[in-house]
C-alpha cells in the first residue's frame, strides 16, 4: 500500500508540470456596465454620459462611483403635464466584477432647479440583488430609503414611501460585443396632498444595451394617475379624477468616427481620424386618456423635450507609411482599424492581399470589442495547438473567456489557418449572440452554394440573412472562401460601424415609434 | 476491509490512466501492479475449449471476416455448428436448423438428439433425411409453441415435394425469415412475457415497427417480437427497412446470437466480465511424468477488481496432450489463451464452473458506450464510474483534455459543465479507447414516443401531405391522418401556455392553440406525432418571424387580391411585397385599413419567413404597424450654407426662411441645424457627399431642407442646393403627372420637372419624385425655368362631413342618446330648417359645453334643475354621432379672407369677403382695405377637415371662413374687427 501512495504522488508532481492548469472563471469584461438605469424608471430622463475615451482606458480616470447628470421628468400629481427640472447624482455601487450572486446599493438623487416650474425633491437607494447564470444576470432591488416631495405653487405632495412600491426586475444578456438589458417596470407611486391622494401606477418595460461605442436605453411606461379626496384623514373610495399618460424617454451615447483633414500641406501627416463622442436624452409624452373635465387642447395632448449636450472629441492616431493600401478597396478600413489601435505596429505588415489567418482575425475582434488581451499571469491551455508561445495566445484565450470562440473537444484551434467566409459569420453572430434569429437547427439557406455551407454555420448566416446583414452576392454567400487581410479588416471594420449607429437605431427610433 | 480494497483498484487504474494520458497510447509506458494485488475471483480454462477450437476453424470465414467473432463466439458457445470445415457463411439458415439453435440456446440440445435418434429408429428409410437430424429439435419447438403442431407435421411429412409455402406448409428445409427467426427468439429466451404477446392487446403506440418503411409488410403475429427485437437492438433493418419476409444467412445468425448478449448469457448462466489483461505469469511445472504448462492471465476488470485465469496445458510422457483452456478472438483471428498480451483490452464469459468459456480482445479502435454519468466524485483524480445500461459499473480514467481538476468542469458535448450543472440527462455516449474515456456525448434517456422535427417546406392540402426539412437538410414528405391536431400560435399571442392544455383537459374549451393545415406556412418550425398507421396525428408548429422596417416607395392596389408595395431600407435597396387584404394594418397604436397606407409612410413589417430552397424565400407578411410621427417632415426651409460643424455634426446657415402657404417667412439671420445621420445631399440632381456638400457648397447656392425632428431637435433630413433663379407658384392641383417627377398644375400648360434633388413632401412625408399625383395639391417652389425645388403636397381639406345643427333637446336617454324637436342644418352660410325629429348619439367622447362650463357626458341629463330638455345647442355631428354639442349663439352672418399675420388670438384676415344675407352673396368690404381682424368669440369652434381642432392649427396662409353675429360689411365701416364663433379653417 505504502509502495503505491508514493508511486501516486510522484506522478501526481509529474501530472502537475506536464500539463498546463487549465483556469475556468469567465471573467466578464466590466467596462461599459454602470449605464442601465441612468434615468431611472420614473418617467424621466438625463442627457447620459459621455462613453469613456479610448485614452483614459490607458491613463485611467478618477471615479468615485458618482456621477451627476441634468434631469427631466414629467410631472403628473396635479392632473396635468408639468416639466420638473433638476440635477440626478447617482452614487453607483455596481461591483467591478460579477460574482456568480452578490448585492449593491445604487443611489439616486434628485435636486430641484430653482427656476423649475415644479420642485422635484427626491432621494432613492436600492439595495440591487442580482444572481449571474452563464451569460446572464437577473437583478431585483428592494427599497432601502425612499424619499420625496413635489412642490407645485402651494400645493406640496409627499411620497407616502410606506404605502409605494418598486418593482423593477431587470435582466442583462452579455454577448462578446454587446450587452443588452431590460427591465420590466411596474411601480405604484403613493402620494399624499394637501387634501388628495395621488396614486401614480408605471407600467412598462425598459431596453438597452452597452457597448464599446455606443450605448442606449429606451423606455415606454404607461402612467395611471388616480386622485382620491383626503377628508380630515379619510380617502375618498372613488377617485375624484384620472388620467393616462405614454412616457417615452430615451437616453443615446456614442462614438462615431470622422476624418479630419489638415490645411497647412506641408505637415508629415495628411489628416486623421477623430472619434466624436456624443450623447443626449429626450422624452415624448402622449395624454392617452385626459382626465375628466379637462380643457387641454388637442395639441397639448402630446409633447417632447431634449436635453442635448455639446459632443466631445478625441483625436485618433495617424498611421505612417499608408501609401501601401492607397487605392485597394478596404484602405480605409485598415486605416481606420489602425487609427483605433486595433491593428498595431508597422504597417507594411498588413499586407491586403494576403490571408488573414483564424488568430489573427481572432486578435482584431478582440481588441475591435475594447478587450485587453489576456494578462497571461496564469498561464492557460484552451487549445493544445495555441501554446503559450503563440504570438496571438492572449487573444486566443480573451476570445475563448469572453465567448466569441468555444473549446472543442479535440483542443484544436488551428491558429495559423487562413480563416474562411462561414467561419468569420459564425464568429460575428457569436459576438453579438444573435444566432437565435434564425430556427433551430436550421438545414437550409437561402443561398445557392447552401451544400458548401458547413452544419455548424448555416444557423449563423441565415440569422445574419434574416437581420439584413449578409445578402450574399448574386446568391452566392461563399463559405469556404478564404479571407484576405483586406476583407478581415473590412469585416471587422463593418461590424465597429454597426455597434458605433448600426444599432441604435433599432432601439431608438424604431422603438419609440413602434406602436 | 471492502471500501479498502476499492480504493486499491482505484489507485492503479489512476496510475494507469496518468500515464495513458500523457503518451495517448495504450500499450507504451505499461505499468501495472496488479500481481500486488488481492485476487478477486480464480477462474479457470475449459476441456471444451481445444475440441472446439478446431470445429470453428472454419475454411470459409477467413480472418477479418465481418462475421467471425461472432461466429466463433457462437462456436465457443456450441450453438452453432458448420460441417467439413465450412460454415457456410452466405447460406440461408433453414427453419429446421433456426430452430435447432433455439434448442441449443435453450441448452436442450442432448434432449432433442436423443429424441431424434429415437424416431429415426423407426424411419422410413425412403424418406429424404436432409433436415431429419432436426427432428427431435422440431418436436421440442412444437411441444414449446414455437411452431404449431401442422408445421411439425409438414415437417415430417414424407413427401415434402407436394407441399408449397404458397398453400402455407411448413417447410422446414426452406430459410427461415426474419420474422420467424425474430418471434421463435424472443420464444426461446422469454425476452418478452407471454401475457404481453397479444398482438391485439399489445401497446403500439411507441413501437418500432412505424420506424420501418415497410412495417405494414410485417405480418400482425410478428409485430410484437420484431418491436421487442428492436427495442433491444437485437434484430434491426437497413436502409429504413426491416425486411420481415427476407431469409437470413447463417453468418447474419451468428450475428445476431452475439447482440443477444446478456440476454442470452442471464439466461444460460453465464457471466460477461469486461476488462483488460493486466498481467501474464508463466509457470512451467513437472508433475510425476508429465510436463504441465501453467499460464495465469490477471484481468483488470472494469470494477477495478483482478480476476486470474488459470489455463493449462500438459503433455504426459506418450506424447498425449491435454488441455485446459479457453477460445481466444483477437485482430480477427480465433487462437487459444497463449494468444492473449498484457494491456489487451477484454470482454470474457465466464460459466457457473468458474470457466472462462471465451474471450473477445477488443480492438484498440474508438469504443462508443450509452452509459450514465454515476458517479463524479473522483474526479480530481481524472476518474469517473459509469453505468452502464445492463446495470455494470465501471470506473474509467478521463482524457486529460476532458477535465479539469482544479474547476471541477467535465467537457460534455465540447462544452464545459460543472459537476453540479451537468446536462439534464442520465446517459452519455461515452468513446472508449481501452478505458480511457476520449469523449463524452449528451445521448438522452430513451424516446417514449416518435416524434419528428423538421422545418415546413410546403403543404399540400387536398392531398394532406406535408413536405420539411428534416435535420439532415433532406425534404421528406408525410401523409397526415383526419384526426390530425395542429397547434399554432397565433402572431398576436404572447401566451405560450396553453397548447397543450385543451389536449390534457378536453373539457377546457378555448385554445387559442387550436388550428388547422393551412395555418401552416413554409419556414415554420414542426413538431409531429405519428398515429399507427405512420400518418401526422399531431402537429406542433413554430414560426420564424422576423421584422422589416423601412418607407414606403410605392403603392399598388389590386382590389380583392389585397395589393403591393414597395418598401426601400435604409441601405437604400428595395423589395416589392404583397400584402393580403386580411393583413392587419396598425397606426398609432390602433387598427386601420391597407388603404391609411401613404407613400412615404415608415412602417414595421412582421412576416413569417420560409426558405423553401436555396435562393428561393418565401415571405408572408402578417401585420403592418405604420410608425408615428418620427420622420415626418415638419418644415421646408431655405438659406445659404456657411459652414460646417465636423466636431458637432451641425449646419450654420444664414438668412433663412420658412415656406408657408402664403411664400417664405419666419426671418432667421444664423440658424444651426444637426444633420441626420442618413440625411441625402443634393447639387441640382445629382447626389453628393457631405464632403463635396463642405467643399464646394458653402456660400454657394441656396440650400433647401427638409427639417424632421429626433429627439425634440430639429434635423436635416434631405439638402438640395441650387444656383438657378426662384419661382414660387401659387398653391395648385396636379392636373397630371407622368410618374417620373414630370406634371402639369391646372392653371397653366406648362410641364414642371421634379428630380432627384427636388425636396418632395407629401402630407408630410418625404417622398420620392415618383409620388407625385394627380390631383395633388401642391405647392410649388421652381429653381430655374422648370425645375423644382420643392413641391409640398397638402391634404385637400373638406368639411362637408361634419354636419352642424341647431336644435332644442325634446327628451334624451342619459348617457345614450337624446332627440330634438326639430332641427336647422348649416349648409354654407345658410340655415336650413327641417321640420323633424332627430335623434343624436352621445358617448365619452362627446364633448358638452353649455355657459363655458364642460358638461361631463353622464351629467347630460333630464331630471334636476340639471335637466337638459327644451336646452337648444349648436350640435357637431358625423351622421348621428355627436361629437360636440355648445351653446354658441345663432350664427348666421360671416366672412371669409386669408390670414396674413397671427397676432396673439388675433387672426389679420386679407382679401376679406363678407356675406350678404339678404342677396345671399359674398360681396366686397372695401374698394382699398380689404382687410379685417378676427378675434375668437366666447366660445368658439374651429373647424378643419371634419374636425374640431385648436387655434394652433391655424397658420399664415390659410383661408378661413368665420361665422359670427354681425354683418362683415357693416363692421368694416365702423372699422370694427369680426368675433368669429365659428371658424372654419379652408386652405
Amino acid at each position: 500500500m505504502v509502495k503505491v501512495k508514493n508511486q501516486r504522488l510522484i506522478l501526481l508532481k509529474i501530472f502537475c508540470l506536464v500539463f498546463l492548469v487549465i483556469l475556468n472563471a469567465l471573467i466578464f469584461n466590466t467596462q461599459s456596465y454602470a449605464r442601465a438605469g441612468e434615468m431611472f424608471y420614473f418617467g424621466g430622463v438625463t442627457e447620459g454620459s459621455k462613453l469613456e475615451k479610448n485614452i483614459d482606458k490607458i491613463v485611467g480616470t478618477k471615479s468615485n462611483g458618482t456621477t451627476t447628470h441634468s434631469y427631466k421628468e414629467v410631472v403628473l400629481v396635479d392632473g396635468s403635464v408639468k416639466i420638473a427640472e433638476g440635477t440626478m447624482t447617482i452614487k453607483d455601487g455596481t461591483p467591478a466584477t460579477w460574482q456568480d450572486s452578490g448585492s449593491y446599493t445604487i443611489a439616486y438623487t434628485i435636486t430641484p432647479d430653482e427656476t423649475s416650474e415644479v420642485l422635484l425633491d427626491r432621494q432613492i437607494t436600492l439595495n440591487v440583488k442580482y444572481k449571474k447564470v452563464d451569460n446572464q444576470i437577473t437583478k431585483d432591488c428592494t427599497i432601502n430609503k425612499w424619499t420625496e416631495t413635489i412642490t407645485i405653487g402651494a400645493e406640496v405632495y409627499t411620497l407616502n414611501a410606506a404605502k409605494s412600491t418598486l418593482n423593477l426586475p431587470t435582466i442583462e444578456w452579455i454577448a462578446p460585443a454587446i450587452t443588452y438589458n431590460k427591465v420590466v417596470i411596474s411601480n405604484e407611486l403613493v402620494y399624499d396632498g394637501l387634501s388628495s391622494r395621488v396614486i401614480v401606477t408605471h407600467t412598462g418595460q425598459s431596453f438597452g444595451y452597452n457597448t464599446t461605442y455606443s450605448s442606449v436605453e429606451t423606455c415606454n411606461i404607461d402612467a395611471k394617475v388616480e386622485s382620491f379626496a383626503m377628508n380630515e384623514g379619510k380617502i375618498a373610495d372613488k377617485a375624484s379624477w384620472s388620467m393616462i399618460v405614454n412616457l417615452e424617454p430615451s437616453v443615446t451615447m456614442n462614438k462615431t468616427l470622422t476624418y479630419d483633414t489638415n490645411t497647412p500641406y506641408a505637415i508629415s501627416f495628411d489628416g486623421n481620424y477623430l472619434e466624436v463622442i456624443k450623447n443626449a436624452g429626450g422624452l415624448y409624452y402622449t395624454i392617452t386618456k385626459d382626465k375628466e373635465n379637462s380643457t387641454l387642447k388637442k395639441s397639448e395632448l402630446k409633447g417632447e423635450y431634449s436635453l442635448p449636450t455639446f459632443n466631445q472629441t478625441e483625436i485618433l492616431i495617424a498611421p505612417k507609411n499608408i501609401d501601401m493600401w492607397k487605392g485597394n478597396f478596404a484602405e480605409d478600413d485598415i486605416r481606420k482599424l489602425f487609427s483605433m489601435e486595433v491593428l498595431e505596429g508597422d504597417t507594411k505588415y498588413y499586407v491586403p492581399n494576403q490571408g488573414i489567418t483564424r488568430s489573427q482575425f481572432i486578435r482584431l475582434m478582440v481588441k475591435a470589442l475594447g478587450y485587453d488581451a489576456y494578462d497571461g499571469k496564469t498561464e492557460m491551455a484552451i487549445y493544445e495547438d495555441v501554446p503559450s508561445s503563440h504570438v496571438n495566445y492572449p487573444y486566443v484565450v480573451k476570445a475563448y473567456e469572453i465567448g466569441l470562440i468555444k473549446g472543442v473537444g479535440h483542443g484544436h484551434f488551428n491558429p495559423d489557418e487562413i480563416l474562411t467566409r462561414q467561419e468569420a459569420f459564425v464568429i460575428y453572430t457569436r459576438a453579438l449572440a444573435l444566432s437565435n434569429k434564425a430556427a433551430y437547427k436550421t438545414s437550409i439557406t437561402p443561398f445557392i452554394d447552401n451544400d458548401k455551407i458547413a452544419d455548424w454555420a448555416k444557423r449563423e448566416i441565415v440569422a445574419l440573412y434574416n437581420l439584413g446583414l449578409v445578402k450574399g452576392d448574386a446568391g452566392y454567400v461563399k463559405p469556404t472562401a478564404k479571407l484576405s487581410k483586406a476583407e478581415g479588416a473590412a469585416l471587422v471594420n463593418r461590424l465597429i460601424d454597426y455597434l458605433r449607429e448600426g444599432i441604435e437605431p433599432e432601439y431608438v427610433e424604431n422603438l419609440i415609434n413602434y406602436d | 476491509m471492502k471500501g479498502k480494497k476499492y480504493l486499491k483498484g482505484i489507485v492503479s487504474l489512476i496510475l494507469s490512466g496518468l500515464v495513458l494520458g500523457t503518451s495517448f497510447s495504450y500499450a507504451k509506458d505499461y505499468n501495472e501492479i496488479a500481481l500486488l494485488e488481492e485476487i478477486e475471483n480464480e477462474y479457470t480454462g475449459t476441456p471444451m475449449a481445444a475440441p472446439r477450437l478446431e470445429t470453428i476453424a472454419f475454411n470459409d470465414v477467413p480472418n477479418g471476416h465481418w462475421a467471425k467473432e461472432a461466429i466463433a463466439r457462437a462456436g465457443a458457445l456450441e450453438l452453432i455448428k458448420g460441417w467439413d470445415d465450412h460454415y457456410y457463411p452466405n447460406k440461408n439458415v433453414s427453419r429446421a436448423e433456426m430452430l435447432g439453435i433455439c434448442v441449443r440456446l435453450l441448452g436442450r440440445n442432448q434432449e432433442a438428439e436423443n429424441s431424434t435418434n429415437a424416431t429415426l429408429a423407426n424411419w422410413d428409410k425412403n424418406v429424404s433425411t436432409k433436415y431429419l437430424w432436426a427432428i427431435g429439435h422440431m418436436k421440442i419447438t412444437e411441444q414449446l409453441g414455437f411452431i404449431k403442431d401442422t408445421d411439425y407435421n409438414d415437417a415430417v411429412y414424407p413427401d415434402q415435394t407436394i407441399l408449397s409455402e404458397d398453400k402455407g406448409n411448413f417447410l422446414a428445409d426452406n430459410g427461415a425469415t426474419r420474422s420467424e427467426v425474430a418471434k421463435w427468439i424472443c420464444q426461446t429466451l422469454e425476452i418478452i412475457a407471454p401475457d404481453v404477446v397479444n398482438e391485439n392487446t399489445y401497446d403500439f403506440h411507441y413501437s418500432n415497427i412505424y420506424n420501418y418503411k415497410d412495417w405494414n409488410s410485417i405480418a400482425n403475429e410478428y409485430r410484437v417480437y420484431v418491436d421487442m427485437l428492436n427495442k433491444l437492438d437485437i434484430m434491426i433493418g437497413s436502409d429504413g427497412c426491416f425486411y420481415p419476409n427476407k431469409r437470413i444467412t447463417r453468418a447474419e445468425v451468428a450475428k445476431l446470437l452475439e447482440n443477444l448478449d446478456n440476454n442470452y448469457y442471464n439466461f444460460a448462466g453465464l457471466t460477461k466480465k469486461m476488462g483488460y489483461v493486466a498481467d501474464i505469469l508463466y509457470d512451467v511445472e513437472q508433475q510425476n511424468d508429465e510436463d504441465v504448462r501453467h499460464v495465469y492471465t490477471y484481468f483488470r476488470s472494469y470494477d477495478g477488481r483482478i480476476d486470474r485465469m488459470h489455463t493449462t496445458q500438459s503433455r504426459n510422457n506418450i506424447g498425449q496432450i491435454t488441455k485446459n483452456e479457453t477460445v481466444v478472438y483477437k485482430s480477427g483471428a480465433v487462437g487459444a489463451a497463449a494468444r492473449l498480451a498484457k494491456a489487451d483490452i477484454v470482454n470474457y464469459l465466464v460459466n457457473t464452473d468458474g470457466e472462462v468459456v471465451y474471450v473477445e480482445v477488443e480492438d484498440e479502435n474508438l469504443v462508443k458506450v450509452d452509459a450514465q454519468l454515476y458517479d463524479t466524485r473522483l474526479i480530481e483524480d481524472g476518474q469517473i464510474t459509469i453505468k452502464l445500461k445492463d446495470g455494470r459499473y465501471v470506473t474509467c480514467v478521463l482524457k486529460y483534455e476532458l477535465y479539469n481538476k482544479n474547476d471541477k468542469t467535465i467537457l460534455i458535448d465540447d462544452t464545459k459543465y460543472q459537476m453540479n450543472k451537468l446536462p439534464f440527462t442520465t446517459f452519455y455516449t461515452f468513446t472508449m479507447k481501452g478505458n480511457v474515456v476520449t469523449q463524452i456525448d449528451y445521448k438522452g434517456e430513451e424516446e417514449v414516443y416518435k416524434e419528428q422535427r423538421g422545418i415546413v417546406q410546403k403543404v399540400d392540402i387536398p392531398n394532406q401531405t406535408i413536405y420539411f426539412f428534416d435535420e439532415n437538410g433532406n425534404v421528406v414528405s408525410k401523409k397526415w391522418s383526419n384526426e390530425l391536431e395542429v397547434e399554432k400560435q397565433d402572431y398576436y399571442e404572447t401566451s405560450d401556455n396553453i397548447g397543450y392544455i385543451d389536449e390534457v383537459f378536453k373539457e377546457y374549451l378555448f385554445d387559442k392553440m387550436d388550428s388547422n393545415p393551412e395555418s401552416i406556412e413554409a419556414g415554420d418550425t414542426i413538431f409531429m406525432q405519428f398515429n399507427s398507421n405512420g400518418q401526422i396525428n399531431s402537429l406542433g408548429v413554430g414560426t420564424n418571424y422576423g421584422v422589416k422596417y423601412g418607407k414606403i416607395k410605392s403603392i399598388s392596389y389590386r382590389g380583392v387580391e389585397g395589393s403591393s408595395i414597395v418598401i426601400s431600407y435604409d441601405d437604400e435597396t428595395s423589395e416589392t411585397m404583397d400584402v393580403a387584404p386580411e393583413v392587419m394594418v396598425k397606426k398609432s397604436g390602433r387598427l386601420t385599413t391597407l388603404s391609411t397606407l401613404q407613400i412615404g409612410d415608415y412602417v414595421r413589417v412582421l412576416y413569417n419567413r420560409g426558405i423553401i430552397s436555396p435562393n428561393n424565400v418565401y415571405e408572408t407578411i402578417k401585420q403592418i404597424n405604420i410608425t408615428s410621427v418620427e420622420k415626418e417632415v415638419t418644415d421646408v426651409l431655405k438659406g445659404e450654407l456657411i459652414s460646417f460643424d465636423n466636431y458637432q455634426g451641425e449646419m450654420i446657415f444664414a438668412d433663412v426662411e420658412k415656406l408657408e402657404s402664403l411664400g417664405w417667412t419666419d426671418f432667421t439671420n444664423i440658424k444651426t441645424i444637426d444633420v441626420d445621420k442618413n440625411c441625402l445631399y443634393y447639387v441640382d440632381d445629382k447626389r453628393v457627399s457631405l464632403d463635396y456638400v463642405k467643399e464646394f457648397m458653402e456660400g454657394n447656392g441656396t440650400a433647401y431642407m427638409a427639417i424632421g425632428r429626433q429627439l425634440g431637435k430639429d434635423v436635416i433630413l434631405k439638402l438640395s442646393f441650387r444656383t438657378s433663379r426662384e419661382t414660387l407658384l401659387g398653391e395648385d392641383n396636379v392636373s397630371y403627372a407622368k410618374g417620373n417627377g414630370e406634371f402639369k398644375l391646372t392653371s397653366d400648360s406648362k410641364s414642371y420637372v421634379a428630380d432627384d434633388g427636388t425636396i418632395v413632401v407629401r402630407y408630410g412625408r418625404l417622398v420620392d419624385k415618383e409620388g407625385i399625383m394627380s390631383p395633388d395639391l401642391a405647392k410649388v417652389v421652381l429653381n430655374g425655368d422648370r425645375s423644382c425645388a420643392i413641391v409640398d403636397i397638402n391634404e385637400e381639406i373638406t368639411n362637408n362631413e361634419l354636419g352642424i345643427y341647431r336644435a332644442k333637446i325634446k327628451s334624451l336617454v342619459e348617457r345614450k342618446s337624446f332627440e330634438v324637436y326639430s332641427f336647422s342644418r348649416l349648409l354654407d352660410m345658410e340655415w336650413s330648417y327641417m321640420p323633424l325629429e332627430r335623434n343624436f348619439e352621445i358617448n365619452s367622447h362627446t364633448d358638452i359645453y353649455s355657459g363655458g362650463q364642460k358638461i361631463m357626458y353622464y351629467d347630460f341629463i333630464d331630471y334636476t334643475d340639471a335637466s337638459q330638455i327644451d336646452n337648444i345647442y349648436t350640435i357637431f355631428a358625423i351622421g348621428d354621432e355627436a361629437i360636440l354639442l355648445n351653446d354658441i349663439p345663432y350664427v348666421d352672418r360671416g366672412i371669409t379672407g386669408q390670414v396674413y399675420k397671427i397676432e396673439g388670438t388675433t387672426f389679420k384676415l386679407k382679401d376679406v369677403v363678407s356675406w350678404n344675407k339678404d342677396k345671399k352673396t359674398w360681396e366686397e368690404i372695401s374698394f382699398n382695405d380689404r382687410t379685417m381682424d378676427v378675434t375668437p368669440g366666447e366660445p368658439v369652434i374651429y373647424i378643419k377637415n371634419n374636425e374640431i381642432v385648436d387655434a394652433e392649427e391655424i397658420e399664415v396662409g390659410d383661408k378661413l371662413r368665420v361665422m359670427g353675429l354681425e354683418d362683415g360689411l357693416t363692421q368694416k365701416q365702423s372699422s370694427g374687427g369680426y368675433t368669429g364663433y365659428i371658424i372654419y379653417i379652408e386652405r
